[in-house]
């Protein structure tokens, strides 16, 4: 059924090209933040601290 | 280039009012939203509570109830803490307050059309999207607004790189506008009515493409940007990981978009199709955690917080609830456990978990937060906060274990057998009765969850009355660039002889890699560019060391290109999911009469079905599964709805499926179910559609819905055109006669006579000529 639903399509490739490419980014930024150094992270971790007084507790 | 600069101190106001703005505005639509959603819940267990009124009735508000706690209550509380995040973390006032209020007053003014087409039965009957095409173009214009505000205020920020949140909020800018344009292609009939560009399959894909992509950008991404900023402030330190930030935000943008497959598991969706949503679907489940354990672990050394500041009880109450939705979805998009649970409650209380759970706490907490310090004041009153966290704790509890137990009892006796084989509950109505007590205890929990929102929304008005609006101040550093000096780089190497060589090259070696093929050579030379830019980026940010930007760093500074690899990544996913379905040849099996165009009677009744909202309870699609081919008949095929712009499949089966029902009963067995359903089936919760009887269908219309379907590739001639009027009296009248047989009286241009004509077309070839079944064939206790 699905065959002749799908006979002739050049897009059925894009899913397999599409995967590759998605795992293959997927596992590089995963290898990548975790051979990193945590400390390379800390200012930008610290952003939403900085620059206000805004307390902690409900005023 | 390089500038001069002069570096100066600064102070900049942020604009808060437009915080305000869209806080009143989600607290008001909140009540609104939840009040509808009390109101149909009411309508589940006591059908009567629609007082006969149409626009009242089940099918025409739970549209509204969904877009109103979607769009307009947790939509508006999104903008107000995005508002709030994005000035902060990028130390400058929003670019413009003109667009700010142009968003703020377009979207408002886009949720009262809906609150007025929707139960006026104005709808395109595409759940989430039910908005007709001006609408929808209104839709657009006002996101269009929101995305040039926020991206010019992170263009002229004063802090270098772009904190997580941000990237949520890109995420979600640029998504949210793709899907919501390709979702809403449609060719427009009148001012109030459109057919959607896509059909059957293709836009039962389409639109769960959109519909869950809906729930990850809209209901998802934003809010844990917002719980990236609020909750380090509240609990005063940093977020736990910033790696596993990066790791959670590129994993979840780039699962999320595969994984709206899930939704047609057992469907006649092709199997390759399902099979990629149920695997990404499953995967989602790492992603999910580790943002939920980013942000509970941002909690530590704090805990104590927990016990007395609201903000932080809700948001950790929020983030479990979050966990335990994205546990549950996973679980769900398995084939076998969807097989039990899809079409059933137990599908609505994991939306409510999540919606409820996840949305509204954060939504709480944030407002907790935000609205003492917008107005230079304390809380109101702490013990009321408290107050609204338990009774809203209770309340999702409630809601979620009930039909979580109705969903399972009903999927089970659904699918229960005999000893014979033979289904042990053939009634539909049996399974209904059974759970009913359970809609009542649900009924319960969303009323002590309204109630505690009232409880908030009066506590944080008291907070604004004994206070008074103050902006927020920030001291920056600036530089102020003064003229040009002397280039340092440019882009001008693609000018010359070995940067040209090296694109040629790149473009070849895509082409010869893609097997010549076009599509595939594209995608392969855009993976190149990607990868040779990640690469470039990698080097330049070496050596790693805690002084240098890290190559992620490089990417946060520069937002566009940032958006780019975003945009990658999301469509990636549909791309490669939609497009072979969407351009599959349109030359389908043909498998017999079901594959021919509705007549224009009973394209006329689709129209009334769609209006009215049957799809909300009734689907129109036999999975291939044993119990429902039993229940049923054969399972529902792709060519099978190749005509229905849009699609009719339905997700929740508060009545049976009623993709065969053409033929299973006589006329006037219809007639009398639409106008009295307990005549015909004792016990039922439907409502009367009664008015149907009364309202006549504007056939001089139905040539130009013709046309418009012609369009769509539907195969009308011209000639079926030109005699639409004719047709219609002709197939209207042989219904007519054969209700006057058994004592009926009905004008031929009434509603009801279309709704009949179309609903014995379903599952078979046009009935135009055809008797219709006798009364003898009637299947006793179908509904």
């Amino acid at each position: 059924m699905y065959t002749a639903f799908y006979r002739a399509s050049e897009y059925l490739n894009l899913t397999v090209v599409s995967t590759v490419l998605f795992v293959a980014l997927f596992l590089g930024v995963l290898v990548w933040v975790a051979v990193e150094k945590p400390q390379r992270f800390d200012s930008a971790a610290r952003q939403p601290l900085e620059g206000d007084a805004e307390g902690s507790e409900v005023p | 280039m390089t500038r001069e600069s002069n570096v100066e101190q600064r102070l900049i106001t942020y604009d808060d009012g437009i915080v305000r703005r869209f806080i009143i505005a989600a607290v008001v639509f909140g009540v609104v939203g939840m009040l509808v959603g009390v109101v149909i819940a009411t309508q589940m267990v006591w059908w009567q509570a629609n007082l006969g009124v149409p626009y009242l009735v089940f099918s025409r508000l739970r549209p509204l109830h969904t877009n109103a706690v979607i769009f307009a209550f947790v939509g508006n509380s999104m903008f107000a803490g995005v508002y709030y995040s994005t000035q902060r973390l990028c130390k400058t006032r929003m670019a413009s307050d003109a667009l700010s209020k142009i968003h703020f007053w377009g979207w408002q003014l886009i949720i009262v059309a809906a609150a007025i087409t929707l139960p006026l039965g104005i709808t395109t009957s595409k759940e989430y999207a039910e908005l007709e095409w001006p609408i929808d173009i209104a839709i657009a214009v006002v996101w269009v607004v929101f995305a040039i505000n926020f991206f010019w205020t992170l263009a002229k920020r004063n802090e270098k790189n772009l904190y997580v949140s941000l990237w949520f909020y890109i995420a979600s800018i640029i998504t949210i506008a793709v899907l919501h344009i390709v979702n809403s292609l449609e060719i427009p009939v009148s001012i109030t009515k459109s057919y959607s560009a896509f059909g059957g399959v293709q836009d039962a894909l389409v639109q769960w493409w959109y519909g869950h992509n809906a729930v990850a950008f809209f209901l998802t991404t934003p809010i844990l940007g917002i719980m990236y900023y609020f909750m380090p402030k509240a609990a005063e330190r940093p977020v736990y990981s910033y790696r596993l930030s990066i790791v959670h935000f590129w994993s979840l943008v780039f699962m999320y978009i595969w994984a709206g497959p899930h939704h047609l598991l057992n469907t006649a969706l092709p199997d390759w199709a399902q099979s990629l949503g149920m695997v990404f679907s499953v995967a989602l489940w790492a992603p999910s955690w580790g943002g939920l354990i980013n942000g509970i672990l941002t909690l530590r050394g704090a805990w104590d917080k927990l016990r007395t500041d609201p903000v932080i009880k809700f948001m950790v109450a929020s983030l479990t609830f979050y966990g335990m939705a994205t546990f549950e979805g996973p679980l769900l998009s398995i084939r076998s456990v969807n097989a039990l649970a899809h079409y059933t409650d137990w599908i609505i209380g994991h939306v409510h978990s999540g919606a409820l759970g996840w949305n509204g706490f954060m939504a709480a907490g944030t407002f907790y937060w935000m609205v003492p310090r917008l107005f230079g004041t304390k809380l109101y009153s702490k013990r009321a906060a408290d107050l609204h966290f338990w009774m809203a704790t209770t309340g999702i509890i409630l809601y979620t274990v009930a039909l979580w137990v109705a969903g399972v009892s009903q999927g089970l006796m659904l699918r229960a057998q005999g000893p014979d084989g033979a289904l042990v509950y053939p009634s539909f109505i049996e399974t209904f009765l059974v759970i009913r007590p359970l809609w009542i205890v649900r009924l319960v929990g969303g009323a002590l969850y309204l109630v505690g929102f009232l409880i908030m929304g009066w506590n944080l008005a008291k907070t604004a009355l004994a206070g008074k609006a103050v902006d927020g101040q920030v001291s920056v550093t600036v530089e102020e660039r003064q003229g040009v000096l002397a280039p340092t780089r440019s882009a001008g190497w693609l000018l010359t002889r070995p940067g040209f060589l090296l694109v040629l090259a790149a473009v070849v070696l895509s082409f010869f890699l893609g097997g010549a093929n076009l599509t595939t050579g594209i995608v392969v030379l855009v993976a190149l560019v990607v990868l040779g830019g990640g690469a470039w980026l990698w080097f330049k940010a070496r050596p790693s060391s805690a002084g240098q930007p890290t190559w992620h760093a490089l990417v946060e500074g520069k937002p566009l290109l940032f958006t780019v690899l975003l945009l990658v990544a999301v469509l990636t996913g549909g791309i490669a999911q939609i497009l072979p379905t969407v351009f599959a040849p349109s030359a389908v099996p043909y498998t017999g009469e079901v594959q021919k165009p509705y007549s224009p009677l009973e394209l006329a009744g689709r129209d009334v079905y769609t209006r009215e909202g049957c799809y909300l309870c009734h689907s129109q699609m036999i999975r291939s599964l044993q119990h429902e081919t039993q229940r049923y008949g054969a399972y529902s095929r792709p060519e099978e709805s190749i005509y229905d712009h849009p699609f009719q499949w339905g997700s929740k089966r508060t009545g049976p499926d009623l993709a065969r029902v053409g033929g299973k009963y006589p006329n006037i067995w219809h007639y009398v179910h639409l106008l009295d359903p307990r005549a015909t089936s004792p016990g039922s919760n439907m409502p009367s559609f009664s008015w149907t009887g009364d309202y006549t269908v504007d056939v001089s219309m139905m040539p130009r819905k013709m046309i418009v379907m012609q369009k769509l590739g539907v195969p009308y001639s011209n000639v079926e055109v030109d005699a639409a009027r004719d047709t219609y009296r002709r197939q209207a009248d042989a219904i007519v006669a054969d209700l006057a047989n058994e004592g009926v009286e009905v004008p031929w241009d009434r509603e009801v006579v279309a709704l009949i004509a179309y609903l014995q077309r379903l599952g078979r070839g046009p009935q135009l000529d055809k008797p219709a079944p006798t009364a003898s064939t009637a299947v006793p206790g179908g509904r």
